[in-house]
């Protein structure tokens, strides 16, 4: 019975000890509103469309993106002509159906897909997540 | 709800009591429903009832080619992505006679075997929140969180990581990772010992583990249960080691063993567990860090494969043997995914677990199995 009581009594001890170690150490917590982490130049957040410095979209419409995408993140391209001849592309998005599994970005010929770090696009209308380029 | 009447020694009928667990239960690690049967305290029968996450994963594999359903494949059981990548990534190889470069395979090596120790520190707190102590989830969520924002910079993502392509990995481990996990690796022994001072002795945990939830070998097996909770009755079945997979048969590592099959046994066995994924990882980060070598086969395709026949996989995953068997039939879409999952078999053992136990021992066996339940319906 007195072992038992020795017992309890060393396990209360140590587990005061390792609470107070970790009292005393760095917090490993931020307060995330106000403080953000800062994320890798990998990491997978919202999908820009790029485009050139004539605001001109690399994009090709080979329609690739669609092929590989599991989900229908990407919903439409479609190629149009206008008057004078240029081709105009339309890409069509949906974030809300989107993944981000990344696999449009990295089988795009022509890396006119970039993920970028923004990760906070959370919204009520749900069409501010359709985006239409 | 009333049910079933009995009678007790004195002609009296007594009714048992019927009630329902779940399913959104913070203890069901997911939404597992339990219709359980009550005779005062004592559970008298305890039926599970499973597909409330179910998501059709295999269904989904027929309409999509190989590589729309690689995304996917991280989802059967969130929590250890990588084992379920490579089950479906090997298995395809498999089929078609794709070449995976050595150091590609000691990456999905070391990235697997952090991805144990992130699933069993998951388990170790979630569980010991089951019992009712509040604190050890931070000290595993603190050293969780150290993996998995390496598995950030890595992948891009914490948890879906997509990482695995046919024939490789996305990506070379670059120098600083490598130091990175290196640098966990150091310090991780440390951080166990601090879990096993606060708990392996502790009179609390060990009144409410020890003795109870006893798992014999002989209905582990009739169960089928694999993985931790089968090591933990006494046997000694590791598929690193019977069907050595990867680069597993030129690692050296150990497979831990408890003969008790109680819950405390399960315990021992998953923290023996992490300190050989550290012994492996850190054996893998070394020959990273010496050998040079092509991360990926370059001359695989992924939109163009196209094979035929029928292979299995078998991956020794956190929660028991995970096998995916893809059968092919010669288009660019499988024609049948199977999943066969640890989770599923621990789930069936629970009416031979908690019958004649107490109430409040069902969440302490219940989540000393370490059931996760995408992993269950898939
Ligand atoms: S793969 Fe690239 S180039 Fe082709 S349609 Fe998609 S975004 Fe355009
Ligand atoms: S990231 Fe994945 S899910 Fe999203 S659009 Fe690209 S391929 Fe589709």
């Amino acid at each position: 019975m007195f072992s038992d009581f020795f017992k309890g009594l060393k396990s209360l001890f140590n587990g005061h000890k390792t609470v107070m170690k970790q009292a005393f150490q760095k917090r490993v917590t931020l307060e995330y509103p106000e403080k953000k982490r800062d994320v890798s130049d990998n990491f997978r957040g919202r999908i820009e469309i790029v485009k050139d410095e004539n605001d001109k979209l690399l994009c090709i419409g080979c329609g690739l993106c669609k092929k590989v995408c599991p989900c229908n993140g990407v919903i439409n391209i479609e190629k149009q002509t206008e008057e004078n001849g240029k081709l105009h592309i339309r890409y069509e998005r949906d974030e809300a159906q989107c993944i981000y599994c990344g696999n449009c970005v990295e089988n795009c010929p022509q890396k006119a897909l970039k993920f970028t770090k923004e990760y906070e696009f959370a919204t009520d209308v749900k069409s501010e997540l359709r985006k239409i380029v | 709800m009333l049910a079933a009447k009995t009678k007790d020694w004195f002609g009296m009928t007594k009714e048992l009591l019927k009630i329902n667990i779940g399913l959104q239960h913070p203890s069901t690690h997911g939404v597992l429903r339990l219709i359980t049967e009550l005779d005062g305290e004592t559970v008298k029968s305890v039926e599970p009832v499973i597909g409330y996450l179910h998501r059709g994963m295999e269904k989904l594999a027929e309409s999509r080619t190989y590589l729309q359903y690689l995304p996917m494949v991280d989802r059967v059981d969130y929590l250890s992505g990588f084992f379920c990548q490579e089950a479906f990534c090997s298995a395809v190889e498999k089929l078609s006679d794709i070449e995976v470069p050595e150091r590609a395979k000691y990456i999905r090596c070391l990235l697997m075997e952090l991805n144990r120790i992130t699933s069993h520190l998951l388990w170790l707190g979630t569980y010991l929140m089951d019992l009712g102590a509040s604190s050890p989830i931070f000290y595993a969520f603190r050293e969780r969180e150290m993996i998995l924002r390496i598995f950030e910079n890595l992948t891009g993502q914490r948890m879906m990581y997509n990482f695995h392509v046919f024939g490789g990995v996305k990506r070379d481990l670059s120098a600083e990772i490598l130091d990175e996990i290196e640098k966990f690796l150091e310090i991780f022994p440390e951080k166990i010992k601090e879990y096993e001072s606060i708990l392996t002795d502790n009179p609390i945990f060990l009144s409410r583990t020890k003795g109870l939830g006893i798992l014999t070998k002989n209905v582990a097996l009739n169960y089928s249960i694999t993985g931790a909770n089968l090591r933990a009755s006494g046997l000694n079945t590791d598929f690193r080691k019977q069907k050595p997979y990867l680069v597993y048969d030129k690692l050296d590592f150990e497979v831990s063993t408890e003969t008790a099959g109680d819950c405390y046994a399960r315990y021992l066995v998953r923290i023996a567990e992490m300190k050989q994924s550290q012994r492996i990882a850190a054996q893998c980060v070394d020959y990273l860090k010496n050998n040079s070598g092509e991360f990926k086969n370059s001359s695989v395709n992924p939109l163009a494969i196209k094979p035929q026949g029928e292979a299995s996989s078998f991956v020794e995953a956190p929660r028991g043997l995970m096998i995916c068997t893809v059968t092919a039939d010669g288009s660019e879409k499988p024609y049948r995914v199977k999943w066969r999952t640890g989770s599923f078999y621990s789930v069936q053992i629970l009416p031979e677990l908690l019958k004649d136990r107490n109430f409040a021992d069902i969440m302490a066996i219940f989540g000393s199995l370490d059931v996760i339940l995408s992993e269950v319906d898939r």
